[in-house]
């Protein structure tokens, strides 16, 4: 009795001291997380564009089934009501005055942010352009401005910021050729921070007023699909959870008709993940958020100990007699498992090493838990459990024993005859956004003329001065290569704020009003220009020669300010600018163009973010192929046989073999979390394998140990099959693998580890 | 089958010949409308305020009725020719190897006021016509000249149309800052 408490004290202390560290723990949904520890520049790049760059802020918007005119009343509406809003940094929709602000400062700056030649001989050159640009069509363009800007100074800005050609207009607004009003807002959230922009979304909704139309609002976009994401993860977990823990709580509840004896089948789990999430803050200081969510899904194992201890007890027996009989089988299955999820801790990924440690944790706490805990808080009433009559045929299984490395062999032709990507490559095969709303961003995506985040130039500097001097060193490099058409153009943070020193020399290069007056006195001589025409133009550069230089303080209220940002970031190791390239069709000249600037790297989004997923992959499966061999040596070394070791080895790979073939029959490229499933096919099924192996030459206590392990694989099949119907693609993936290769290990182990049927029968 | 019906036109512009303006304007523009398709040379001549001579281009000036109107300038001595096709509402301008730009009028109705007066003269839509300009004429069929002041205020205060018959010769554009533009439109090129 003094040992019952004592045991019960401890693990009463254990678990508070696990639920103080919990308690102060962290939760970390930094992606960061699941990248290499030492990542490549590309990757950091990748990740940090993803958390806080331009393309994480970006919504579009559009509204539809009205006609157009209508569509873009409500539109200008919505946009109207939009941009007072503070979480809003720019709300654009076609209109004009959207871009007033920012034609204003252009024009105001446009001697600082452009290089300008006023010798004789250039404003000669600039001249007859203009008179060649005011004798064509666009002449009443440029007659405009010939008076304060005959260098065409706001037209190179303006060529700059227009490189992309714009969404197609209608009715004062963007309009697509199908009538759909289009809009552009970019969120003051940035991709990190889902609270902000959930927050942002729901003023768009808000705000859209279709006044008793049929007119629909359409929002979509990176921060719509994490918020999305988040609330189909959270309501789908919570739901689906929920479901599987009725339904393995059922089964329970059916088979040892006590509720007292379901409640404490939910001890050794819940001990098992507080002890996980505690190890995990006890070795990296904060869990991951994708830890806490997978974790306690592979440990859903654990659930099995209570079910192998209850089930194998008969009635008066008492548990205590139970476990001792099944404590080495017990043992060797956890230490099986340990051994398959160890491999994880050697991952360069700190989220993979994460769900290791968590998993190794919770299982050793689980089954410690069930060994020492569970016969102490049920005794002395327990009465055991009535025993199962399985039906008869299942005594004849062996006779059909060849069916498995038959099915193996089918399984393996039909993985060797697939055709398409045994993996997905693609990192939209992990995105939790439904194809439908994916296809709706790619549609709003062309209206809007948008394009996808392709290639870019990096570089790093210490401070944000020396960045912005890379990034114009950087553009002066690759001006030679537009030229040869390598690529069709660039943008850069420095076309928004040029660097102190590039602002001081266009500065000192603008002569002063008597020389500049001389120069263009020269350059009209043999122009046919009327005297005195250029009065403003020599009042806007003895303006621009005493102007302070553009801060960034000074482009705040316009939509260049969100550029600038997105372009040019601030992190704790130093300032990273970005130049995002169009056009690219000659990487290996712009390579080649931007190696004499120190650290600049050329990067193609798309390739990293699949390289990126590969890695993974690669890592995943290298690991996993680690955990098996792990797996082989702890059990060759504990049954020191290895005709045993092949027959337990034999029905697990044969029912990875079929589950990975029904994968692929499906139609689907495997993704890392089928991997994972698997992972758990492996450590589940080796329990199976293990207990059956065992009675093979006892047959005495076989009943209820099939009974047991049918009742395991039913709560298993239950929960992961519920997380099967689950429309996120994590979820789904993780579940079905699970449900279908568990409960094929088990029909796989009672075919091949039961006893003939004449020993059975004797 | 273009010369019959110019003819057509003549005749029935003869047996009416004291019909009212709006008559008579009707009837240019119905022989107008019968020309689907235009092809000509043409010579520009811009006087600009801030040039001290008039600049001048040619080139070849193409519709397609009812709304496609193209202009080509002649290469320049450097090249430099340009390209200016109005299709459907859209303005697409190409000059030198660069980009296209493009608009659409809508947008930039002070354009659109240039090009919709042209366009709609040829293609003989006296509605748009109408909708978009006051309409003076003066002279008869065989030399007419329509003065379009545009009913929104804009780049341009009035332009001058004048034409014989079933042919535009030469449209002059006055613009609201005292600039000025001659387009002398020749025979059918082809």
């Amino acid at each position: 009795m003094r040992s019952r408490l004592f045991v019960i004290a401890v693990w009463l202390c254990g678990m508070a001291a696990a639920a103080a560290i919990v308690a102060r723990l962290g939760i970390d949904t930094d992606m960061s997380a699941f990248l290499p520890r030492d990542p490549a520049p590309a990757q950091r790049v990748l990740v940090d564009q993803l958390r806080e760059g331009v393309v994480s802020r970006l919504v579009l918007v559009a509204i539809e089934g009205v006609p157009a005119a209508e569509a873009a009343a409500i539109d200008r509406k919505l946009a109207e009501s939009l941009r007072g809003d503070a979480d809003f940094v720019t709300v654009e929709n076609g209109e004009e005055s959207g871009f007033a602000r920012d034609r204003d400062f252009l024009w105001a700056n446009r001697y600082a942010l452009t290089d300008g030649d006023f010798t004789r001989a250039g404003l000669h050159a600039a001249l007859q352009r203009d008179l060649a640009a005011l004798g064509s069509a666009a002449g009443f363009l440029v007659k405009q401005t010939l008076d304060a800007d005959p260098t065409g100074a706001m037209q190179h800005l303006l060529g700059r910021q227009l490189g992309e050609s714009g969404p197609a207009r209608g009715e004062g607004v963007w309009m697509s050729e199908n009538g759909r009003a289009l809009m552009l807002v970019r969120l003051l959230a940035a991709g990190s921070d889902l609270d902000g922009a959930e927050r942002a979304l729901g003023k768009i909704q808000a705000a859209f007023a279709p006044g008793g139309s049929a007119a629909r609002l359409i929002v979509t976009g990176p921060p719509v699909f994490a918020v999305a994401a988040r609330a189909r993860i959270k309501s789908d977990a919570t739901r689906l959870s929920a479901l599987a823990s009725l339904l393995v709580a059922a089964a329970l509840l059916a088979a040892y008709r006590s509720p007292r004896v379901l409640v404490l089948s939910f001890v050794p789990v819940v001990s098992g993940a507080l002890a996980g999430v505690a190890a995990v803050g006890l070795v990296f200081q904060k869990v991951h958020g994708i830890t806490l969510g997978f974790g306690a899904t592979l440990i859903g194992e654990a659930v099995d100990y209570a079910v192998y201890l209850f089930s194998q007890t008969p009635p008066g027996g008492s548990p205590d007699g139970t476990l001792k009989r099944i404590w080495p089988t017990l043992k060797l299955g956890v230490l099986t498992s340990i051994c398959g999820f160890s491999a994880m801790l050697l991952s360069r990924f700190d989220g993979f090493a994460q769900l290791g440690l968590f998993t190794i944790a919770g299982l050793t706490a689980a089954v410690c838990v069930t060994r020492f805990v569970l016969p102490c808080l049920i005794a002395p009433g327990f009465a055991g459990v009535r025993e199962w009559r399985l039906p008869a045929f299942v005594s004849q299984a062996p006779r059909i024993r060849l069916a498995v490395p038959l099915l193996a062999l089918l399984a393996l032709a039909v993985l060797a005859m697939g055709r398409n990507a045994f993996w997905a490559g693609d990192l939209s095969s992990l995105s939790p956004v439904p194809p439908e709303m994916q296809t709706l961003d790619r549609s709003l995506r062309a209206d809007m003329r948008a394009p996808d985040a392709g290639h870019l130039v990096v570089v790093r500097r210490a401070d944000a001065e020396t960045a912005l001097q890379a990034a114009e060193a950087l553009a002066g490099k690759l001006d030679p290569a537009i030229q040869a058409h390598a690529l069709a153009g660039l943008d850069s943070p420095a076309f928004y704020l040029p660097s102190r020193a590039t602002q001081r020399a266009r500065q000192a290069s603008l002569p002063a009003p008597a020389a500049l007056l001389a120069a263009l006195d020269a350059a009209l001589e043999t122009l046919p220009f009327q005297p005195d025409v250029f009065a403003p133009f020599l009042a806007a550069i003895a303006d621009a020669r005493a102007r302070p230089p553009i801060t960034r303080a000074d482009l705040d209220g316009t939509s260049l300010s969100l550029r600038l940002d997105s372009l040019l970031l601030h992190q704790a190791e130093g300032w990273t600018a970005s130049l995002p390239l169009r056009g690219l069709t000659a990487p290996a000249v712009v390579a080649h163009a931007i190696a004499d600037i120190p650290g600049a790297v050329l990067i193609d989004l798309k390739a990293e973010s699949d390289s990126l997923l590969r890695v993974y992959l690669r890592e995943g499966v290298s690991l996993a192929a680690l955990g098996a061999a792990a797996i082989c040596l702890l059990l060759l070394a504990s049954l020191r046989s290895l005709a045993r070791l092949a027959a337990i080895v034999t029905p697990l790979a044969a029912s990875v073999a079929v589950t990975l073939a029904i994968l692929r029959l499906g139609g689907h490229a495997l993704s890392i979390f089928n991997l994972f499933g698997l992972l758990l096919v492996v450590a589940i099924g080796s329990n199976y394998c293990l207990f059956l192996e065992r009675h093979r030459t006892d047959p005495a206590g076989l009943p209820r140990v099939r009974a047991s392990l049918l009742l395991a694989n039913i709560c298993t099949v239950a929960g992961f099959g519920v997380l099967a119907i689950s429309a996120t693609p994590v979820l789904h993936d993780l579940g079905l693998p699970v449900a279908i290769g568990t409960c094929l290990s088990l029909v796989f182990a009672t075919l091949m580890l039961s006893p003939p049927p004449s020993a059975h029968a004797a | 089958m273009r010369f019959i019906l110019a003819c057509l036109v003549m005749l029935l512009a003869i047996s009416g010949a004291q019909a009212a303006d709006a008559t008579a304007l009707d009837a240019i523009l119905t022989g107008l409308g019968q020309v689907r398709h235009v092809e000509a040379r043409y010579v520009e001549r811009r006087f600009l305020r801030v040039l001290r001579v008039p600049l001048e281009t040619r080139g070849v000036l193409r519709f397609d009725a009812p709304d496609r109107l193209e202009k080509a300038s002649d290469l320049a001595a450097d090249g430099a020719g340009e390209r200016i096709v109005v299709a459907a509402g859209v303005l697409t301008l190409e000059r030198g190897a660069g980009p296209p730009v493009v608009l659409a009028l809508r947008e930039h109705p002070e354009i659109g006021v240039l090009v919709e007066s042209v366009r709609a003269m040829l293609a003989g839509d006296g509605g748009a016509l109408r909708r978009d300009f006051a309409v003076d004429l003066a002279g008869d069929l065989t030399g007419w000249q329509v003065v379009l002041t545009p009913r929104v205020k804009g780049l341009v205060r009035w332009l001058r149309v004048d034409g014989a018959a079933a042919r535009l010769t030469r449209i002059e554009t006055q613009e609201n800052d005292g600039d000025r533009a001659e387009l002398t439109i020749g025979e059918d090129a082809r």
